[in-house]
């Protein structure tokens, strides 16, 4: 269905292809997983199947790619619209109407498909994703993983025999992942629609693939057998390392087939070592805040500890309070009541450029912090605001990223890179606390372990740290505590393996696997009798 | 008698009840019609207007026309020059080198002419207004001839976008905060600003490419041809009506009129059947549209009928002094425009699910 020959693609003004001599073929009805570290090309590759590269990018490409026999060299982009649905990253960039039904019939209009065919589609459409309750909804009020589903409803209505999709689950929290993930793998196995799709957090998805194809960062591709291809790729999910670690072979994707051999594993396994949780004293005392915008609670009454030294994960399902009590702690966002006090102070009663030497916050977009012409200049005046002595943040920096030219602009840099950028910045002011929203959105495994070890040797010298994620296994690797929301209130608050181990949802792939105390591939690693 | 089933009326109905409406007010300058005119517009919305976003901004058209009718009457005061006998009081006189005065003598003449041309002014926006808030100006566009729709779906999606713009810069300038950027004055801007440009940039760039990506764009050059056709009709039209209002030439400007619009049915109709693209869930056009978008006309016929039977009514003499007039015919005709509060059909209930923003507004 979908089949590249040859491919080589090089994005104009660049020195290097993007992606070199590739040769794939996916069959029709077949579920193909693109993997790869962050910058890799996985995005260039998916936007070949429509032809968005080169047309909408300009650069130079040889060799043919062809889907469901139209070469794209001959068809532009909108001739393959009733072919090839393609999800973009950000689903709500791509919305075009303003409720959800019409978002929906959008690209049947555009084909000119019968009014009767297209309310028959929009109403199967409607019930296949789970959206029949949302049909008049405005598209701006929908949660992330309401926004990804009704993305992928408007190009399913049209009926295409492809789908490309590029991180669907990246936004979301575990449960809203796995209905996207359902929905995907229900259209492949009762529809048969041929799915391209690329995704980071490959623990949540590289079970459902009849095909990886893994990129390295050279652009080179090499496409088989899941089991083959994740025995040597550069990004593993916790249970590929895992078995690497056990040496099992062949190399078992999901958690029920590492489940059964574990037993073997286990007899070689010491106690879990506990984690040295560092108590410091209280640093930040929250009591009974609450934060309500017009008549909704958006948090209600939370009372929160945090210590010198601890590192704590914020976790819950979107739209539970997460994002709104960050900020209410740092004391910019909207504080209904309660009481907040950092070293005996509350932020809130300080001015901005003060608040921030004692709580600093890295929101959910860092680039709404970044406005300077280059990295260098965004330091020069990060030190000059902080009082810091020149070169501060750029040291800062290069511990989080090392070395990168000063004269870059700030918009050329990847996620990952514009995050380590605005927390160099505000960590340059010491603050007591750190929070951060989010941090690990489009960052491939090595780039999370890297933050990961940052965040503990930050706490180490007597930060606190908190981070609201959804990430399950970067919470299990850095967090000493985590803390649950639902519904604006903690449901939750306790030790990493006491909160995790035992919830369904929550629960990181090495403790579904080992029912143990064992949270990271590198706890038992570390437990590990030599065999 | 059959219920009426709740249901949202087309876009282009409430468009020509308020066109009407706009009509009458254009027309007169008498205040008691005027204030007919803004009365049956606030009936109308009270009655049938919807709980969406969009149609919350009626207060917003009546403060803002209320507003136009102060600076009116405070320009005549303060430069009216004293036209008229019925001096009012004196305000101090400032003489500027040209032949301008300021102040001086106040007369009843000129405040009233400056509460009179403010009232119109006013009932036309508050008509603008009502027919915003009865109708989602998205559907007015969707509901646009087959031929524009490529121009009518770019519309609709500006319209979507400049909320969006309106929260990311809310977002942005919370999360100046965050860096401690508090200052004031033009260097302050900057940590506004690039994020914002920045976002926004990047935000049309992803759409465009949505949209084609959607089949937005798959025009045949017939469509285009159609389409220019279309486009020249138009600019024959609006010069024609241009000459038309100037009034020296009235034959050759109403030729000119006429065949622009000639022009512009048939690139409509031409365009219409080449086009391929269609309409999800298209407002109906129905009996209870003709009684709205009628009632609006008739109104206006009603008022123009007045004018030539009875001139004085529609222009109020100011020198003597009378008291503005109606007749039967002038108050009937407006009133009929009250007609949709209970004729048009009732509005169906939002339902109000919104879910609590991810990222805290």
């Amino acid at each position: 269905m979908i089949s590249f020959d040859r491919v080589t693609f090089a994005y104009p003004n660049t020195h290097r292809p993007a992606v070199v001599d590739v040769d794939l073929h996916v069959g029709e009805g077949q579920l193909a997983l693109v993997v790869g570290p962050t910058g890799a090309g996985k995005s260039t590759l998916l936007k070949m199947v429509n032809g968005l590269v080169p047309r909408f990018t300009g650069g130079t490409l040889s060799g043919r790619v062809v889907v469901g026999g139209r070469d794209i060299a001959d068809h532009s982009v909108g001739e393959m619209a009733d072919l090839v649905g393609y999800v973009p990253q950000d689903p709500a960039s791509g919305f075009v109407a303003d409720t959800v039904e019409e978002e929906l019939a959008f690209t049947m209009e555009q084909l000119g498909l019968d009014p009767g065919v297209m309310r028959k589609r929009v109403e199967e459409v409607l019930d296949l994703m789970g959206l029949a309750a949302l049909r008049s909804r405005r598209l701006s009020d929908l949660s992330g993983g309401e926004a990804q589903r009704v993305a992928i409803g408007a190009v399913l209505t049209a009926h295409p025999e492809v789908m490309v999709l590029d991180e669907p689950t990246s936004a979301l929290d575990p449960a809203a992942a796995e209905e996207v993930l359902a929905s995907i793998t229900r259209l492949v196995h009762d529809v048969g629609t041929t799915v391209l799709m690329a995704e980071h957090r490959l623990e949540r998805v590289v079970q459902y693939a009849d095909q990886v194809v893994h990129i390295d960062r050279t652009g080179r591709v090499e496409a088989g057998e899941p089991a083959v291809v994740m025995e040597r790729s550069t990004v593993a999910p916790p249970v590929v390392r895992l078995g690497r670690l056990a040496g099992w072979s062949p190399l078992p994707l999901s958690v029920r087939e590492a489940r059964r051999r574990a037993p073997s594993l286990m007899e070689r396994l010491k106690a879990p070592i506990a984690r040295a949780a560092s108590h410091g004293e209280v640093v930040m005392e929250a009591r009974d805040v609450s934060v309500i915008y017009g008549d909704s609670p958006a948090v209600r009454g939370v009372g929160l500890r945090l210590a010198a030294g601890e590192v704590v994960a914020l976790m819950g399902r979107n739209g539970a309070g997460k994002s709104s009590l960050l900020w209410a702690l740092q004391g910019a966002g909207k504080r209904s009541g309660g009481r907040v006090s950092v070293a005996g102070v509350d932020p809130a009663t300080l001015e901005p450029d003060e608040a921030r030497r004692f709580v600093a916050l890295v929101p959910h977009e860092p680039s709404d912090l970044l406005f300077m012409e280059s990295v260098g200049d965004e330091c020069r005046r990060a030190d000059a605001a902080n009082g810091s002595p020149p070169g501060t943040c750029g040291a800062w920096l290069e511990r989080l990223l090392g070395r990168i030219d000063p004269d870059l602009h700030p918009a050329d840099l990847s996620e990952g890179e514009k995050l380590a950028l605005v927390l160099a910045i505000q960590l340059g002011a010491r603050p007591k606390v750190v929070l951060l929203d989010e941090p690990t959105r489009g960052m491939d495994y090595a780039a999370k372990q890297h933050l990961s070890d940052l965040i503990r040797e930050i706490a180490g010298q007597g930060t606190a740290v908190m981070i609201a994620t959804h990430d399950v296994e970067f919470a299990a690797e850095t967090a000493h505590r985590v803390v649950v929301m639902a519904d604006g209130e903690i449901v939750a608050d306790d030790r990493t393996a006491a909160v995790v181990v035992s919830s369904p949802v929550f629960a990181p792939q090495v403790a579904k696997v080992l029912a143990g105390d064992w949270l990271t591939v590198d706890d038992v690693a570390a437990s590990l009798e030599p065999a | 008698m059959t219920r009426q089933l709740p249901r949202r009326l087309h876009a282009g109905a409430w468009w020509l009840w308020a066109l009407g409406l706009m009509a009458v007010a254009t027309q007169t300058t008498n205040p008691l019609l005027l204030g007919l005119v803004v009365a049956v517009a606030g009936v109308v919305v009270a009655s049938r207007r919807g709980g969406a976003a969009w149609a919350s901004g009626y207060r917003a058209y009546l403060v803002v026309a209320a507003v136009v009718v102060a600076i009116r009457i405070f320009f005549r005061t303060l430069f009216g020059g004293g036209a008229g006998p019925d001096v009012l009081f004196h305000l101090p006189r400032l003489s500027i080198p040209g032949g301008l005065s300021v102040g001086g003598p106040v007369t009843a003449q000129q405040v009233l002419a400056g509460l009179y041309d403010g009232f119109r002014l006013a009932a036309i926006l508050v008509c603008v207004g009502a027919a915003n808030t009865l109708a989602d100006p998205r559907r007015l566009a969707r509901s646009l001839p087959a031929a524009l729709t490529g121009v009518a779906t770019s519309v609709v999606v500006a319209l979507s976008m400049a909320p969006q713009l309106v929260e990311s810069f809310a977002r942005i300038r919370r999360a100046r905060k965050l860096r401690g950027e508090t200052g004031r004055g033009w260097r302050s801007l900057r940590p506004l600003l690039v994020p914002l440009a920045e976002e926004t940039i990047h935000r049309a760039v992803s759409l465009a490419a949505s949209m084609e990506g959607r089949g937005y764009g798959r025009s045949t050059p017939a469509n285009r041809r159609w389409g220019a056709v279309a486009s020249g009709g138009l600019a024959l039209v609006a010069a024609g009506s241009f000459w038309l209002v100037s009034g020296s030439q009235l034959l050759p400007a109403g030729a000119t009129l006429a065949t622009g619009a000639l022009f512009v049915l048939v690139g409509l109709a031409g365009a219409g059947r080449e086009n391929h693209r269609t309409r999800y869930r298209a407002d109906r056009w129905e009996r209870q549209e003709w009684l709205v978008g009628l009632s609006g006309v008739a109104a206006a016929a009603g008022v123009y009928m007045t004018g030539a039977l009875t001139p004085g009514i529609l222009l109020p003499q100011l020198d003597p002094l009378t008291w503005p007039q109606l007749t039967p015919l002038a108050a009937i005709s407006v009133l009929i425009a009250a007609i949709p509060a209970v004729a048009a059909p009732p509005v169906p209930a939002m339902p109000n699910l919104r879910s609590i923003p991810e990222t805290a507004p």
